[in-house]
């Protein structure tokens, strides 16, 4: 396995997390950057949202 | 404990036709058609083998028999066990158009895992295809592996990625008994029935970057290894048992991120964070309670906690129970537009620590805002509960911090902060009695920086200040300024600082350093400005209370090295009705010439005890008690000591050591020179005497004072002179007519009283003790100068030697020894062998 760890930041905050790939994940150096950048913009997102305080509606097929 | 691979897409967890003990079962599409012996039609394969004697259901998880064996295939070129026409056993129902079918390998395990089981929850490539697993009961997993592309751990199965997308949804409780590990893509994760973490596994989180939006509660005693950042959403509860995270578990990783809405929970966490890792609120309200340890308590790397939720403008909190150790800095962060705006909020609050029994909490406090904006405030309310102590250990990125709300200090907290830049506490800050106290942590010195500075503002009736108080070293000078009428409290002042206030404030000051205190406009006004200085121990650099200081008061003492500047009217002392109290010592010990500038209303004693020269530059009018030359050069630069309008025998003189130089001044008061230690050079001075009851007369021994005037009052109280062998060149009384109630006492030998000159109407001189032995001399002097007190009623008075001295106009009021009372005769001077006569 190979565990990549990254840092990325905007004005704001920064993010300090790991990429643990496969020895031959086959990712392009852009497509390692994009996937950095939506677990960045996931994160981002998380920090101020309001508490969770509803409960979803279950999905029953 | 077993695998258990979830199988057939979308359904129930709680459907016992949902899982399987073996791998290798098919998902896919199908339709049959109703009737005991109709053909399946399987129109797409998303994983596995179709084979004879695997249990068929249908999308719904109902069993639909068993597959006996593969027909013709419908579309050419497919391989054996994939897409085609299929006979089954006997089933009567029919299987709708394209519903998405499986097959179980071993029907006979197909049971849901069990209570408080250690199963290894499998959902991978062969689960199926876009479906949607619902946790509609209270479920368990052992560990949980969703696309995780590997082997597990304790049963060394090789999971694959998902087929398409899977969503995990559902409402009820999740018990997760080791291992929860998700894919990067591919899961989207909606339930929210909470995750309780059992067990004593220590075991690995690796979300890949998939936001947990349920709660969490943490009952595990093992530790929890972060394998990638983690983010809940939700709180994380810790129960039961200490809690322990490791974020640097991620191979070459020093640490990651663990996010969640709070950590709540009264048991302690234990955190190894490495060197980048943090700990992320991303709520409001109560974010912590509990104590936390990072990275074995290490005070040299503590831990990092970043509230960032900087759109919510509710009310944070930090709990900190009582013997825990706390190391964390928190740090909140400014930025963008949209979040300066919403920073600024009246009710945005920053941080609180509202516990009433908190320990002493080792981290630092960082306000981060972006460069851009230089106003960024964090407004109220924050508080500070009682008991608690808050260390400041770090530089702050701001120019300065500022509350500009109800910030509130509780009874006993302390600030204790080594920042390097400046703290303001805003409008209406409440105190309550509680200190500020910045001292050094270890063996850093506290550093208010180059132009660190603390500003307090606020309402007389609403902030109630507890003092600062500074200890450590400090480097170069630094200033405080406290702009607001406090009521009470004291700074503790130490090593270089420069205090200054502003407006009027209350404020006791205890200097033990020698930085520098000065008062700035508009000054300590109002009778309530600062209280007291107390307590010296290492000099002050210099005292200035210059401008605008009219009315304060200073009480308790000093050690001052440098200049001495209170020209306006600040008190060093009470008037309790009948004397002074609490009088403020001020003690010079400069080894460098310094310059004095003392008001006309200062009460006090100054003590020039240096080794250097202390320069008088403006009448020395307000010093009431004394002011004591021990050492060192002190010039009056003919300036007045005393004041003559407020004329009173509390300004002493003394001349216990040193150099004293009066040059032309005028002292009024009295003038005590106990031994020859001190060198007086008198000049041309007057030494101007008034009786008083409190009054210390004026002592001399071998000393020589030009002239002596005793102004004559009605306080019935003499004037004293003591001492041997001192010269008293030229001695007269004056006074109004009627103010001769006072008079004279010679206690001792007064060896040299050249000239004795009234020119009152009345006065009196009593116990008079004079021993003149130039007296003829004086008399006869070629001058024409007489001794030749008059208006006297003299009273126990010897004088030597006898029948020399006249008291002409005078009384003889009894017990006298040595006086001729009527006019003396005429003096005889000799000129060019001519006589002259002189008369009286």
């Amino acid at each position: 396995m190979i565990y990549l760890q990254y840092e990325k930041s905007n004005e704001t905050h920064s993010f300090v997390d790991v990429l643990t790939l496969e020895d031959d994940h086959g990712l392009s150096d852009e497509e390692l950057e994009a996937l950095k950048e939506t677990r960045f913009q996931n994160w981002l997102s998380a920090l101020n949202q309001p508490t969770i305080a509803t409960i979803a509606v279950d999905e029953i097929v | 404990m077993a695998a258990k691979y979830w199988v057939g897409g979308t359904g129930l967890w709680s459907t016992a036709g949902r899982w399987s003990t073996q791998t290798g079962q098919a998902s896919f599409v199908a339709t049959r058609p109703s009737g005991t012996n109709a053909t399946l039609t399987v129109t797409q394969v998303y994983s596995g083998t179709i084979k004879s004697g695997d249990a068929l259901y249908d999308g719904a998880g109902t069993a639909r028999g068993v597959i006996n064996q593969q027909l013709t295939p419908l579309l050419g070129g497919e391989t054996s066990g994939g897409v085609g026409r299929y006979s089954t056993t006997a089933a009567s129902a029919a299987i709708s158009t394209n519903n998405q079918c499986y097959t179980i390998v071993n029907a006979s395990n197909t049971t849901v895992p069990a209570s408080a089981n250690t199963d290894e929850i499998i959902f991978d490539g062969n689960s199926g295809f876009n479906f949607t697993v619902t946790i509609s009961g209270t479920s368990y997993a052992g560990g949980l592996y969703i696309g995780s592309v590997g082997t597990t751990p304790v049963n060394n199965v090789v999971t694959t990625a998902l087929k398409g997308t899977m969503t995990l949804a559902g409402a009820s409780t999740l018990n997760l008994y080791g291992d929860l590990k998700l894919p990067s893509t591919g899961l989207t994760w909606t339930r929210t029935g909470g995750i309780t973490a059992s067990g004593t596994a220590s075991r690995i989180w690796s979300s890949n970057g998939v936001v947990i939006p349920e709660a969490i509660t943490i009952t595990a005693s093992g530790t929890i290894y972060l394998a990638s950042a983690f983010t809940c959403s939700s709180t994380i509860t810790t129960n039961t048992n200490n809690s322990y995270f490791d974020l640097t578990n991620s191979g070459a990783s020093t640490g990651v991120y663990l996010t969640c809405s709070s950590m709540l929970g009264n048991t302690g966490r234990y955190i190894t964070s490495g060197t980048t890792g943090k700990l992320v609120f991303t709520g409001t309200g109560t974010l912590l309670n509990g104590s936390i340890s990072f990275n074995g308590g290490s005070v040299s790397n503590p831990g990092r906690v970043l509230l960032s939720n900087t759109v919510d403008t509710a009310l944070r909190y930090i709990v900190l129970p009582l013997g825990s150790n706390n190391n964390f800095s928190i740090e909140v962060p400014g930025g963008g537009a949209a979040v300066q705006c919403n920073i600024t909020g009246q009710t945005y609050a920053a941080i609180a620590i509202p516990s009433l029994n908190s320990p002493d909490w080792y981290g630092s406090f960082t306000y981060a805002m972006a460069a851009s904006y230089s106003s960024c405030y964090l407004t109220s309310p924050s508080f500070i509960a009682p008991n608690v102590t808050v260390y400041w250990t770090n530089t702050p990125l701001a120019d300065s911090i500022t509350y500009t709300g109800n910030n509130q200090f509780g009874q006993n907290s302390q600030y204790i902060w080594s920042v390097a830049k400046g703290v303001n506490f805003g409008a209406n800050s409440t105190f309550n009695n509680t200190p500020i106290v910045a001292k050094n942590m270890s063996a850093s010195n506290i550093d208010l920086g180059a132009s660190g500075y603390i500003t307090i503002t606020g309402a007389a009736t609403t902030s109630e200040f507890g003092g600062i108080n500074l200890f450590g070293t400090y480097a170069g000078n630094k200033t405080i300024y406290l702009n607001a009428p406090y009521l009470a409290g004291n700074i503790y002042y130490q090593n270089n600082c420069y205090v200054g206030f502003s407006d009027s404030t209350k404020l006791d000051i205890v200097v033990n350093g020698n930085g520098n205190i000065v008062f700035g406009p508009p000054i300590i006004g109002k009778d309530s400005c600062c209280n007291a200085i107390y307590a010296p121990q290492t000099p002050l650099n210099s005292l200035d209370l210059t401008t605008n200081a009219y009315t304060g008061r200073l009480k308790g003492s000093l050690l001052l090295a440098g200049d001495l500047n209170i020209p306006s009217a600040v008190t060093l002392a009470t008037y309790n009705g009948s004397y002074y109290e609490n009088s403020c010592d001020i003690t010079l010990v400069n080894t460098t010439p310094i310059n004095v500038n003392v008001g006309p209303t200062v009460i006090g004693k100054i003590n020039i005890s240096g080794t250097s020269t202390v320069n008088l530059t403006a009448p020395l009018i307000g010093v009431g008690y004394a002011l004591s030359v021990n050492s060192g050069t002190f010039n009056t630069n003919n300036y007045t000591l005393g004041s003559h309008s407020t004329f009173q025998n509390y300004t002493n003189l003394e001349c216990n050591g040193g150099t004293v130089n009066l040059g032309s001044s005028s002292i009024y008061g009295s003038i005590k020179c106990p031994t020859d230690a001190s060198k007086l050079n008198a000049g041309t001075s007057t030494l101007y005497m008034k009786g008083e009851r409190y009054a210390p007369g004026t002592y001399l021994v071998g000393n020589t004072l030009p002239k002596v005037v005793v102004v004559c009052g009605t306080s019935g109280y003499p004037v004293n002179i003591y001492g041997s062998n001192g010269t008293i060149t030229d001695f007269s009384i004056t006074g109004e007519p009627n103010n001769y109630y006072e008079g004279v006492v010679f206690n001792s030998g007064i060896t040299n009283l050249k000239s004795f000159t009234t020119n009152t109407s009345d006065s009196n001189l009593y116990k008079v003790y004079i021993s003149a032995a130039d007296i003829s001399s004086i008399i006869n002097n070629s001058s024409g100068v007489r001794f030749n007190p008059r208006n006297l009623r003299i009273y126990n008075s010897k004088v030597t030697p006898a029948n020399q001295w006249y008291a002409s106009n005078s009384t003889d009021s009894g017990s006298n020894t040595g006086w001729i009372f009527g006019n003396a005769p005429p003096i005889v001077v000799t000129y060019n062998n001519s006589q002259f006569f002189s008369f009286f």
